[in-house]
């Protein structure tokens, strides 16, 4: 029995392989939303524990922008999976590499070659390749084959996908083959560059640079995405999906349309080592979470839909028109409506 | 079919593309044409016709080590080599009239007659129309046009009769990202002091810019030379000097005019 490799990237419907695409079978159970609020989530929550117990501070506000970032790619990540399986959709792969670095954090795991995706640990791989299975199949370089096929004792045979070709080239060579660089990624011979080594300073290595990667229009994707952004050239990066929520309704009783939370600090403060008590507003939907004042995370705890700011008020035992002005703020930023 | 087109898109809204340029975006949008533009530029683009690839030149004003005439005479090189070397129908979108403050047309159109390659020009309206109502500029005594950057830091004084417009007057840097307002005030400042040793520090100047999107409404604040450095401003703000010998009409602010 024939088993695909974990990688380069998720699988498009058409790609999938026959018998046991792993793949395939790492994106339907982890690219999920269950799995990120059930699983992802929880162990992100406690490893951030751990490092600001440690003092990891710098490792901690990684952790934290991944903690905030499952509420939206939760709400997205089944959806994105679908689009991305039955039409290979840019936007989705935008959310599904976000997911991926998720799922490195979350699980332990090493990315794949170029991109995101994981390489899942031994165990996943074990519990996943059916018994009997003689064969592996690898689909680019670095996709994990070659691991699986140590690991469970598989031939490694070749079933190369067929890509849009990316031309290696060495970051000294970007001035003298600028012209004909270019006119390949013109003519299409070429989809990206794959540059090896360091860019040489100064203007005419600037210049050939910011060309090519004009030119290159799945240079950005491939950056992002290694060979899934062949696959999507157009996938946008994931802060480029997520917007402002739309403003709620003033009233004068007020339900909470996010979840709130109360988290050690904000990544950019968190980088500096300083670690405060942070309201986050955070929705599930594709909404930029918030940073505000703890307080604003209580007052949300208790807009249901039902008592007035005035009983609130009263609940809380804060001034109303304290509540009156944080509610309205609240409104402002769409995680409360009438 | 290869070759290089230069399309001036006007000043700022839709309504100012002139049909030609309209008729030249319709048209690239099957002809498999490759266009060339910045951000702005691409937001114009896609008033008429959503969706029209423009490939971005943003990227010019972010090379931190690269000066700005370097970027400009690269990008000129760089659409000169796509349409006559690789063969491509080039369209290179700008914004305002492509004649007006654009060193990579310049640059396009020396490099194309020296080669004795046809180009096509597609005019459009320059900022100037949109800027000029709101002051009263009689042409009487002529009129000067001249970089905010060449007055400050090239030497290059207006003549003091003649009313002057410096335009640029928020641009603080010869290279990397400019478009920052916060940025201006040197400029200002250093604009201020060159034209305080020519005119009167209460000589009246008045700053022209634009209110941005959605409107792009005409905006002019009037203030004495000596206060010209109070506040920042956009980087494509122009600054109107009166001449010293010119009628008292030059010296006014015009009301905003209706859309």
């Amino acid at each position: 029995m024939k088993v695909w490799s974990p990688g380069p990237c998720p699988p498009t419907g058409v790609l999938r392989g026959e018998g046991c695409d792993l793949g395939a079978l790492l994106l339907e159970s982890h690219y999920s939303q269950a799995h990120l609020v059930h699983e992802a989530r929880p162990r992100l929550q406690a490893m951030l524990a751990e490092l600001l117990d440690g003092g990891e501070s710098a490792e901690a506000a990684t952790v934290l922008q991944a903690l905030v970032d499952t509420w939206p790619a939760a709400a997205l990540v089944d959806a994105a999976a679908r689009l991305w399986t039955e039409q290979g959709a840019a936007a989705a792969l935008s959310v599904l590499g976000r997911v991926a670095e998720l799922l490195c954090l979350a699980h332990g795991w090493s990315p794949l070659g170029r991109g995101p995706w994981p390489m899942p640990d031994d165990d996943w791989v074990r519990a996943n390749v059916p018994a009997g299975a003689s064969e592996i199949c690898r689909r680019t370089e670095a996709d994990g084959a070659v691991a699986v096929g140590e690991l469970m004792g598989l031939n490694v045979s070749d079933r190369a996908w067929a890509l849009p070709c990316v031309e290696v080239v060495r970051g000294e060579e970007l001035v003298s083959r600028r012209g004909e660089l270019a006119r390949r990624l013109v003519l299409a011979e070429i989809a990206a560059l794959d540059i090896e080594g360091p860019v040489p300073a100064g203007p005419d290595a600037a210049l050939a640079m910011g060309e090519l990667c004009m030119e290159a229009m799945a240079q950005a994707a491939f950056d992002r995405y290694g060979v899934a952004g062949l696959l999507a050239p157009r996938a946008p990066a994931w802060s480029e999906i997520l917007r402002p929520a739309p403003a709620g309704v003033m009233g004068e009783i007020l339900r909470r349309t996010c979840d709130g939370a109360v988290l050690p600090g904000t990544p950019a403060a968190l980088a500096r080592g300083e670690v405060s008590g942070t309201g986050w507003l955070l929705w599930r939907g594709p909404y930029l979470p918030i940073a505000v004042q703890p307080e604003a995370v209580t007052l949300l705890g208790a807009l249901d839909g039902e008592k007035d700011l005035e009983q609130v008020a009263a609940q809380l035992e804060v001034p109303l028109d304290a509540v009156q002005s944080m509610a309205e703020e609240l409104v402002r930023v769409g995680a409360a409506t009438a | 079919m290869a070759g290089l087109t230069i399309v001036g898109l006007g000043p700022a809204r839709p309504e100012h593309l002139t049909k030609e340029a309209v008729s030249v975006l319709e048209t690239a949008q099957h002809s498999g044409a490759r266009l060339y533009g910045l951000a702005h530029v691409r937001e114009l683009v896609h008033t008429v016709v959503p969706g029209l690839l423009v490939r971005p030149i943003d990227y010019l004003y972010a090379l931190k080590d690269v000066a700005r005439a370097v970027a400009y005479k690269d990008l000129a090189d760089l659409l000169v080599r796509r349409a006559f070397e690789d063969d491509q129908e080039v369209i290179y979108v700008v914004a305002g009239s492509p004649l007006f403050i654009n060193d990579a047309v310049l640059w396009i159109r020396r490099a194309c007659a020296e080669a004795r390659h046809p180009i096509r020009l597609v005019h459009g309206m320059s900022f100037l129309d949109l800027i000029l109502d709101r002051v009263y500029w009689t042409g009487h005594q002529g009129l000067q046009l001249l970089s905010a950057w060449n007055v400050a830091r090239d030497g290059m004084d207006p003549d003091p009769r003649r009313p002057a417009i410096l335009f640029q007057l928020g641009e603080f840097s010869s290279g990397g990202d400019a478009v920052d307002a916060a940025g201006s005030t040197g400029m200002l400042t250093a604009v201020r002091d060159r034209l305080c040793a020519i005119y009167p520090e209460d000589h009246p100047v008045i700053v022209l810019y634009s209110s941005g999107q959605p409107d792009y409404r005409s905006l002019a604040r009037q203030v004495p030379l000596k206060e010209l450095a109070t506040a920042p401003v956009p980087v494509y703000s122009n600054l109107w000097v009166p001449g010293l010998d010119g009628p008292d009409l030059e010296r006014d602010l015009a009301p905003e005019t209706g859309l």
